[in-house]
C-alpha cells in the first residue's frame, strides 16, 4: 500500500498520483498496478450532449441552401453575383456560431484567431467583391487596420482576464479603454486613409467621453470614501 | 388490473418536483454500489435483476406524461446490466435504457445502481441493491437467508411497499415557515457538463464513532459540522461579502412514521450559520449543528414541513394547470429554493444491516449523491460492518474541499483510504 506524503491518506494500488493533491506516487517496492482500477475508465457521453453532431447537422443545413444559391447564380448570371451575399453571411454565421462546437473544449485563442480571419474575409467578400469591385483600396487602408486593431485589443483583454478574476468595475474600465483606443484608431484611419472629413473629431469626442468614464470608474474602485458616498446617495 | 393492482402509480409527493427539473445540467440521479469479494458475473447479475424486479413493482416502471401530471407505468421490457462507466449519475432520459429509471452496472467486483430519485430514495435503493446481491449470490449457489435489508424475491410485494407515505402521515395543523436565503457556494473550474469527479474515503466506523462520541454528537452531525466549517473558512479566505453557509441533510422519515414504503420518504433539513455574526470555532459549530439538527429533526417539525409540501400539491389551482405550465413553475421554484439555498449536501444512509452470511461475500457499500449544479461538495455516507464510506460528488476540477476534509480526519488519527475517478 502507498500513502500520500502530503495528505497522509492511503492510496489505491492503481493510483499514479494522490487524488487530493496531485502528488505523484513513487514507491519502488510497490509499483503502480493498473490492472484493477476502482473506477471504470469508460467515459459515456450522453447523446444529447454531442455538440459536434449538432454542429455537423447545422453545417449541412447551412451548406445546402448556399450551394443551391451558388449554382442558381452560376446559371442565371443576369443579376450579378447576388449569391455572394448569402454565401458570405452564412460563412460568418458558421465561423462565429457553429465552429466553436467542433472543438472538444472551449479554446478562446483559437476562436479569437478564426473569428478575426472570418470577419476580415466577410468584409472583403461582402463589400469589396459585392459592392465596390473597382475600388478595393479602402479595404486594405481602412477596414483591415480597424479589424486588426479591434482584434488585437480583444486579445490583450482576454490575456488580462485570464491572469486572475477581476472586479466588475475593472472589467467595465477595460471595456471603456478598448472603446476609447478603437475610436481613436478608427478616427485616424477613416480621416487620413479614406479621406472622410471630421471623422477624427468624432473619434476625439468618443475618446474624451470614455476617458471621463474611465477616470470616474478607477476613482470609484480605489476610493472607499467615494464608494460609501455613492452607496449612501443611491441606495435602493 | 394486472400485477396485483400495481401497474401504474402516481408520483409520490417528493418525486413530483424531479421530472420538471430534469435537464442537461441537473437530474437527480444517485448511485449505490456494493463491492463483493469476487469478480461479478454479468450474465448471472442480469438474471438476478430480472428475477427480483417483480418483487419491486415500483422499480419496474417507466415514466409517462399525463395531461396534468407525470405517472409511472409497468415497464414491459427486460432490464439489462452494462459495464460501468467513469461519469456515472448522468441525467436520465425517459426514453433511453428501455424506459427504466435506474441503470445497473458492473465493474470488476462491483455492482452499482444509478437510480433516478423519482423511483426511490437512498433507503429504498439500499433494499433493492441488497436484494439484488442476495439473488445474485443465490444463483451462484451460495447459502443465504433473507431478512434485514434483503427481501425474498419469491414473496408478493405488499401494498405498503409501493405507497406514497406522505399523505398518510402528513396531518399537522401548523403552517411551516420556510425562509431560505441565497447562500455561499465554493465554486471552481467547471468540468464538462457530463463529467463529475468522485472521491471516496474509506475509514473505520469504530474510529469515527469514538471521536464523535467524545464530542457528544452523531456521525451525521460531525460530518455536517466539518463541511460547514470548511465552507465557512473558505469563504473567509476569499475576502468577499460574507453570505450564509448552509448544509442540507436529508432525513429518513421512516424512523418517525411506520411504513414499509420503498418509494421516496425523505425530507431535507438545513443547518446554517451567518459568518457576519462573528467568528466560530469548530467546537462551536459542532454544538450549533447538533442543536439545530436536533430541533428540526423532530416528528412534529417534519410533519408540519411534510404537510406544507402536500398543500402545494393539493392546491386546486396548481392541480388544474397543464403539465408544461407546472414544469415551468417547478423550474422557477427550484431556482429559488434548490441549490442556491445550500452550500453543501450530506446524505447519510446509516448502517446497512444484512444477514450474517452476506459479510463473507460483500466487502463494502458505497453511496454517491450525484453531481449538483453549483455545489462542490455533495456527500454520501454509508456503513457496512466497520467500513464507513464517505463520498464526494464534485462538478469542479479543484479538490481542495475533499483534501481539507480528509486531511482533517487524518490529523484526528483516523486511517483514510482514498479512491477516485480523477486521473
Amino acid at each position: 500500500m502507498s500513502y500520500c506524503v502530503n495528505c497522509g491518506v492511503e492510496l489505491d494500488e492503481s493510483a499514479k498520483k494522490c487524488a487530493l493533491c496531485d502528488t505523484p506516487v513513487i514507491n519502488p517496492k510497490k509499483p503502480v498496478s493498473e490492472e484493477q482500477t476502482p473506477f471504470s475508465k469508460i467515459e459515456h457521453i450522453p447523446a444529447s450532449l454531442n455538440h459536434r453532431f449538432i454542429a455537423y447537422i447545422i453545417s449541412v443545413a447551412l451548406f445546402i441552401p448556399n450551394i443551391v444559391c451558388f449554382l442558381s447564380n452560376a446559371v442565371f448570371r443576369s443579376g450579378g453575383f447576388w449569391s455572394l451575399y448569402v454565401n458570405a453571411t452564412s460563412f460568418l454565421v458558421w465561423v462565429l456560431l457553429v465552429f466553436p462546437f467542433f472543438t472538444k473544449k472551449l479554446r478562446p485563442y483559437l476562436m479569437w484567431f478564426v473569428d478575426t480571419i472570418g470577419v476580415a474575409f466577410y468584409v472583403y467578400f461582402f463589400f469589396v467583391l459585392g459592392f465596390e469591385k473597382e475600388n478595393s483600396g479602402w479595404y486594405y487602408n481602412c477596414a483591415l487596420p480597424i479589424i486588426l486593431t479591434a482584434s488585437f485589443l480583444i486579445l490583450i483583454f482576454m490575456l488580462w482576464l485570464k491572469r486572475k478574476n477581476r472586479h466588475w468595475v475593472l472589467k467595465s474600465t477595460a471595456v471603456m479603454i478598448i472603446i476609447a483606443v478603437l475610436s481613436l484608431v478608427s478616427g485616424c484611419v477613416i480621416e487620413y486613409a479614406a479621406s472622410i472629413p471630421h471623422a477624427f473629431d468624432v473619434a476625439v469626442i468618443i475618446f474624451v467621453s470614455c476617458f471621463i468614464a474611465i477616470v470616474f470608474l478607477i476613482y470609484c474602485y480605489r476610493s472607499k470614501h467615494m464608494r460609501r458616498w455613492l452607496e449612501r446617495k443611491f441606495f435602493i | 388490473m394486472k400485477n396485483n393492482g400495481l401497474d401504474w402509480f402516481r408520483l409520490d409527493n417528493a418525486a413530483k418536483i424531479f421530472p420538471g427539473q430534469n435537464s442537461r445540467s441537473w437530474s437527480n440521479v444517485f448511485r449505490l454500489a456494493a463491492e463483493l469479494k469476487e469478480e461479478v458475473d454479468p450474465v448471472t447479475l442480469e438474471k438476478a435483476l430480472n428475477n427480483i424486479l417483480k418483487r419491486f413493482p415500483s422499480f419496474d416502471v417507466r415514466i409517462r406524461r399525463g395531461f396534468f401530471w407525470y405517472y409511472l407505468e409497468k415497464n414491459p421490457d427486460k432490464a439489462k446490466v452494462t459495464p460501468d462507466i467513469k461519469n456515472y449519475c448522468y441525467r436520465v432520459k425517459f426514453k433511453e435504457n428501455d424506459g427504466f429509471l435506474f441503470r445497473v452496472y458492473f465493474h470488476s467486483k462491483r455492482i452499482a445502481i444509478d437510480s433516478y430519485h423519482v423511483v426511490t430514495d437512498g433507503y429504498g435503493c439500499t433494499v433493492f441493491l441488497s436484494t439484488l446481491i442476495g439473488e445474485y449470490l443465490r444463483l451462484k449457489e451460495k447459502k443465504i437467508s433473507y431478512g434485514e435489508f434483503v427481501l425474498n424475491p419469491g414473496d408478493l410485494p405488499s401494498k405498503q411497499e409501493t405507497e406514497d407515505a406522505y399523505p398518510r402521515f402528513a396531518d399537522s395543523k401548523v403552517k411551516y415557515d420556510r425562509k431560505d436565503k441565497f447562500v455561499y457556494h465554493a465554486v471552481g473550474t467547471r468540468l464538462p457538463m457530463y463529467m463529475c469527479n468522485y472521491t471516496v474515503g474509506i475509514m473505520s466506523f469504530e474510529q469515527i464513532h469514538k471521536i464523535t462520541k467524545g464530542y457528544g454528537v452523531t456521525v451525521t452531525e460531525f460530518f455536517a459540522a466539518m463541511l460547514l466549517d470548511i465552507h465557512y473558512r473558505k469563504q473567509l479566505s476569499e475576502k468577499k461579502k460574507q453570505k450564509e453557509v448552509s448544509v442540507q441533510i436529508p432525513v429518513n422519515l421512516r424512523k418517525f412514521f411506520p411504513t414499509k414504503t420503498l418509494r421516496n420518504f425523505v425530507l431535507c433539513l438545513r443547518v446554517k450559520i451567518n459568518p457576519n455574526m462573528g467568528e466560530y470555532t469548530f467546537e462551536e459549530l459542532l454544538k450549533i449543528v447538533s442543536y439545530q439538527l436536533r430541533l428540526a429533526n423532530d416528528k412534529r417539525e417534519v410533519n408540519s414541513m411534510m404537510t406544507q409540501n402536500l398543500k402545494i400539491e393539493r392546491n386546486p389551482i396548481a392541480r388544474a394547470l397543464p403539465l408544461f405550465v407546472k414544469n415551468i413553475g417547478v423550474s422557477l421554484a427550484f431556482f429559488f429554493t434548490g441549490e442556491q439555498t445550500t452550500s453543501a449536501l450530506i446524505s447519510n444512509i446509516g448502517v446497512v444491516k444484512l444477514p450474517e452470511e452476506f459479510y463473507k461475500y460483500v466487502e463494502k457499500f458505497m453511496f454517491f449523491t450525484g453531481p449538483g449544479i453549483v455545489n462542490a461538495a455533495r456527500c454520501g455516507v454509508i456503513t457496512l460492518g466497520d467500513k464507513l464510506v464517505f463520498s464526494f460528488s464534485d462538478r469542479y476540477e479543484e479538490s481542495d474541499i475533499e483534501r481539507e476534509f480528509f486531511t482533517r480526519l487524518v490529523k484526528m488519527g483516523i486511517h483514510v483510504k482514498i479512491e477516485s475517478n480523477r486521473e
